[in-house]
């Protein structure tokens, strides 16, 4: 039974943020504090209204709407404001208001420009992505898609290097090319699923279910669109590139909350409306998924620079994630969809540490750090959370989703050997930098510079550190499946889709 | 809805065209009476849009001057939108009148009353009538202008537009020798009882002067460079009356010469040669040249003038869809794409006002082009300008939230209904384009910092801006209701399904 208090929840999730973003706007200029104040109390009620929502839903599994809202918003062509969250939209929907958090805690002070404008563009980015999350109609849906767009360009760009410009036109130019391509994509599948039209999600994917699409090339215009923001091989090259130049709060959010958006819209839009094998993609994407992996994992190993590698090893994680949920098993999806939960969760906790340690030190060499096990220990021990959920040690949860994934691999010897072959390599190579980092001798000057870290940030990566081990522990509720896994993890119709076509 | 019948038509066009004439000379010959004349014109305008928008839906069975006007709800709905434009774009000469000649407020009603004649001409003479009586007084300001390439630029126009005129009136006279009529209707009557014309050289030749002569009008590559040179030699307002409004109805000329002309020559079968696959490759190359062309320009007039170009190249590509879509007799989707490409035509006469205004915040006193430097750092000193004009830009570029969103989506989605998938793909990646130039301008009033002169920002300038600000986003949020109007207007004009 679904009330006006669940409805209430659920629009503020994006709507919150919007809030936020315009009262920040309209604060003076130079009101600092009160233009933080805002951007505080708008970044933490989402995530409020999440908990709320969390609380009063039913614990259903599968891939039926918990809540949604349908409004008509241009009735002559089908388009409504429907909103709404599944299982998975739920987790997504609590990791992302999280990891805006998480992005507001690691706004470093050293960078005074970064002000109210960058304040209205972490809110702005936040309910675009709580947006993308819970939009159930697709014009909705790539409405929320593109319009992140914005705020990310410029909370990319105003770095204090000229590298986050170059980085962020290189995201837009990606993304705003193969989100065009997505428009082509819906329009097709909407001409394709007849009269009345309809762009709402659960309708197309009833309708397409009971007569698929004769072709699979309207599903390879959605692909781009998501696989840039996977940063999946071979539209990958934004993403280090990013990582590396932008300030920390926007690398948080991109790793946090845009890369595990992309693996999510895969889940959301194209798997619900092409059915699960993704009419035949499955196969293709299954492969780009490994070659990110392995190629991620290699890159990293060769990096000197902490961000850039850090930046390869979560690439190699959504490959391994994009591999789970493209295999086509249950066990599988469930496993990718953790790996997007890791790389969120995992994601937000070291480039929180990463952003706090190279700003101190001044370098984002990695030889060139050294020491801070000595020098603070409680930071560099909390980090290590998301180190080992990196490297898929037991306990946490990229290893609950690593394990998954690998062990629906075990069928073929030469997938399975790959893909433990990228999850060590890239083990290997985040532990070394780890190492080289938080061991070595301590050198007074080194850190000379060196502000302490916040007790907000040292706050926040422990919250980051329960937050993973307990996903780790206990991944079935965390990701909204029964213990038993027999939950489908997305809602499809149990008629074939595109003619029979499955994955590998 | 006020029955004003056939007064009505005359009333918009006559009150217009006599009150420019009017103010113009009262301009010249009285100096001291000019911002009484000007005022005077500013109250003629917004009274002729209350009265478009008054006699809205129309009366599409009635017919002036011998069937050569119509006052259906198609021309209603664009005359308030270039009326809307023109108003605007006088407030905006409030901005800096020292910068505008004499005579200039008077000669803009006249092009209004040109633009507004050329969205209710159903006759090809009519129409080629209504967009010379548009373009003249506009190429008489820029003559008139101080800046120092608006003479070029008149003689530039005023020969292309000569050729266009004699190429039009020459396909005219042919199609007339074989129809007997000028009239659209008449021009479809024919055609729906001939053979296929393939094998007739004079309505072949005929048809293929009159879409050169429009090609020529609407600024369509290879004849869009007298377009451009034009609205960089014309003060600001002009430059908008230009690029929006008579672009618009322009636009919507053609698309009432081709959906009611000659529809039914895809009807039957032209086969390669329908007008339909010549359409297709002028917009698509208007498209894909003048917004890649756009993005090099250092000059906002010029860049704003490509895009505008541009824009006419979608309407151009959308409307060959929607005839070949008309050719496979799927009525209710050709009214619903029409009612998609009038929206298109108004958010493109709104959001033009809201890109001058950036171009009049910058503009240079000695009538030259701004460069587009000019604007940096302006969200600094000036937010809410900054504001205002990057919600013109985003709009432009298609951006969710602007009205730009649905009229570029309802474009596309008229070509995927017409099975033009690629064509669809190639546009909107052009519109990718866009976007990416779109948020280059953005990001260099915001990133970018201050230039050492300030701007200066009348309160006229403002109400333009938050004019065009509000209804960008209005549209933006609540598409539907324009929509809704948009689709009665245009099954005024292709009939309801």
């Amino acid at each position: 039974m679904e009330t006006w208090v669940e409805h209430l929840l659920l629009i503020a999730l994006p709507a919150a943020p919007a809030v936020g973003a315009i009262v920040a706007g309209c604060c003076p200029k130079r009101a600092t504090r009160l233009v933080w104040a805002v951007g505080w109390f708008f970044s933490v009620a989402p995530l409020v209204a999440w908990v709320f929502l969390r609380a009063v839903l039913p614990a259903s599994a599968g891939g039926d709407l918990l809540v949604s809202i349908h409004l008509p918003w241009v009735p002559d062509l089908g388009i409504g404001l429907h909103m709404g969250l599944d299982a998975t939209g739920l987790v997504m929907a609590g990791m992302i208001s999280f990891i805006a958090l998480v992005a507001m805690v690691g706004t470093l002070p050293s960078l005074p420009e970064l002000n109210r404008a960058h304040v209205v563009c972490l809110l702005l980015a936040e309910a675009g992505m709580l947006g993308v999350v819970t939009s159930w109609d697709l014009v909705l849906f790539i409405a929320f898609w593109e319009v992140t767009l914005v705020p990310f360009f410029f909370l990319m760009g105003r770095g204090p290097t000229r590298g986050g410009v170059a980085a962020a036109t290189r995201f837009l130019v990606t993304s705003v090319a193969s989100s065009v391509l997505m428009w082509i994509g819906v329009l097709i599948l909407v001409e394709a699923a007849g009269a009345p039209r309809t762009f709402d999600l659960g309708e197309l994917a009833k309708r397409l279910g009971a007569s698929p699409p004769s072709s699979f090339s309207s599903a390879w215009l959605f692909v781009p669109a998501f696989l840039v923001r996977m940063a999946a091989v071979p539209l990958h090259t934004w993403f280090p590139a990013a990582a590396a130049s932008v300030p920390t709060a926007a690398a948080i959010l991109l790793v946090g909350g845009v890369l595990p958006l992309g693996g999510y819209g895969l889940v959301h839009v194209l798997a619900r409306l092409f059915g699960p094998g993704l009419c035949g993609l499955s196969v293709w994407l299954f492969w780009i998924g490994l070659i990110t992996a392995l190629g991620g994992a290699l890159a990293s190993v060769v990096q000197r620079d902490l961000k850039r590698l850090l930046a390869y090893v979560f690439l190699a994680q959504m490959g391994l994630a994009l591999v789970g949920l493209t295999l086509g098993s249950e066990e599988a999806r469930m496993g990718g969809f953790l790996l997007l939960v890791a790389t969120g969760m995992g994601g937000g906790c070291l480039f929180l540490f990463a952003g706090v340690v190279c700003s101190a030190r001044g370098t984002q060499r990695i030889v060139e750090i050294g020491g801070l096990w000595r020098f603070h220990p409680a930071f560099a021990g909390l980090a290590f959370a998301g180190i080992a959920s990196a490297a898929a040690v037991p306990g946490t949860v990229g290893f609950a989703g690593t394990y998954l994934v690998l062990r629906s691999l075990s069928g073929n010897i030469i997938h399975l050997a790959l893909a433990a072959g990228a999850i060590l390599i890239m083990g290997a190579s985040v532990l070394w930098a780890y190492r080289r980092v938080t061991g070595g001798s301590y050198h007074s000057e080194m850190w000379a510079t060196f502000r302490w870290p916040r007790s907000r940030q040292v706050a926040i990566l422990a919250l980051l550190c329960v937050v993973i081990v307990l996903a780790g522990l206990m991944p079935g509720p965390i990701s909204g499946l029964r213990p038993t896994g027999t939950g489908p993890l997305v809602a499809t119709t149990d008629k074939a889709h595109c003619g029979g076509r499955t994955g590998p | 809805m006020i029955a004003v019948g056939s007064a009505g038509g005359y009333l918009v066009v006559g009150t217009l065209w006599v009150l420019g004439l009017m103010v113009a000379l009262l301009e010249v010959r009285i100096p001291q009476a000019r911002r009484i004349a000007f005022f005077l014109g500013l109250a003629a305008a917004t009274a002729a849009t209350i009265l478009a928008g008054l006699m809205w839906p129309g009366d599409s069975q009635l017919v002036l001057a011998g069937g050569g006007i119509r006052m259906d709800g198609f021309a209603l709905y664009i005359q308030v939108f270039i009326l809307l434009g023109v108003v605007c774009s006088l407030l905006m000469g409030l901005h800096a009148p020292e910068n505008l000649e004499v005579g200039t407020t008077g000669l803009l009603l006249m092009a209004a009353a040109g633009a507004s004649l050329l969205a209710m001409a159903s006759d090809l003479m009519g129409i080629l009538v209504a967009f010379v009586g548009a373009l003249i007084p506009l190429w008489t300001i820029a003559v008139i202008y101080k800046g120092h390439n608006g003479r070029e630029a008149a003689l530039k126009g005023m020969v292309v537009g000569a050729l266009a005129a004699a190429l039009m009136g020459l396909g005219a006279a042919l199609i007339l020798a074989r129809t007997g009529t000028t009239q659209l209707a008449g021009i479809a009557l024919y055609l729906q009882s001939a053979d296929w014309i393939g094998s007739d050289p004079l309505m072949v030749v005929g048809l293929g002067l009159v879409l050169s002569g429009l090609g020529c009008f609407v600024a369509a590559v290879p004849f869009h460079m007298w377009f451009v040179d034009v609205v960089e030699g014309l003060p600001a307002p002009a430059a908008l009356l230009l690029s929006g409004g008579v672009m618009a109805a322009g636009l919507a000329a053609a698309i009432r010469v081709l959906l009611v002309g000659f529809q039914p020559v895809v009807l039957s079968g032209f086969g390669y040669l329908s007008w339909t696959s010549i359409l297709h490759a002028l917009g698509l190359a208007a498209l894909l040249i003048c917004n890649a062309l756009a993005l090099v320009q250092r000059r906002l007039k010029r860049m704003v003038a490509y895009l505008a170009a541009g824009q006419a190249g979608l309407v151009l590509v959308t409307l060959a869809a929607i005839g070949d879509m008309g050719a496979t007799g799927k009525q209710l989707v050709v009214s619903r794409a029409v009612g998609g490409v009038l929206v298109f035509l108004a958010v493109h006469a709104i959001n033009w006002i809201g890109l001058f205004v950036a171009v009049e915040v910058i503009a240079s006193g000695d009538g030259s082009d701004p460069k587009i430097s000019r604007l940096s750092g302006l969200a600094h000193r000036h937010p809410w300008m900054a504001v205002a004009i990057g919600l013109a830009v985003l709009c432009m570029a298609g951006m969710p939230l602007t009205a730009g969103f649905f009229s570029r989506f309802y474009l596309l989605s008229a070509m995927v209904a017409a099975d033009w998938t690629a064509t669809a793909v190639v546009t909107a990646l052009s519109l990718g384009l866009v976007l990416v130039m779109s948020l280059g301008l953005v990001a260099t009033m915001v990133m970018r910092p201050e230039h050492p002169e300030d701007v200066r920002i009348s309160p006229a300038l403002k109400l333009v801006a938050a004019l065009s600000s509000v209804t960008i986003l209005a549209l933006g949020i609540l598409p539907g209701g324009i929509l809704k109007v948009a689709i009665q207007s245009a099954e005024s004009l292709v009939g309801a399904p």
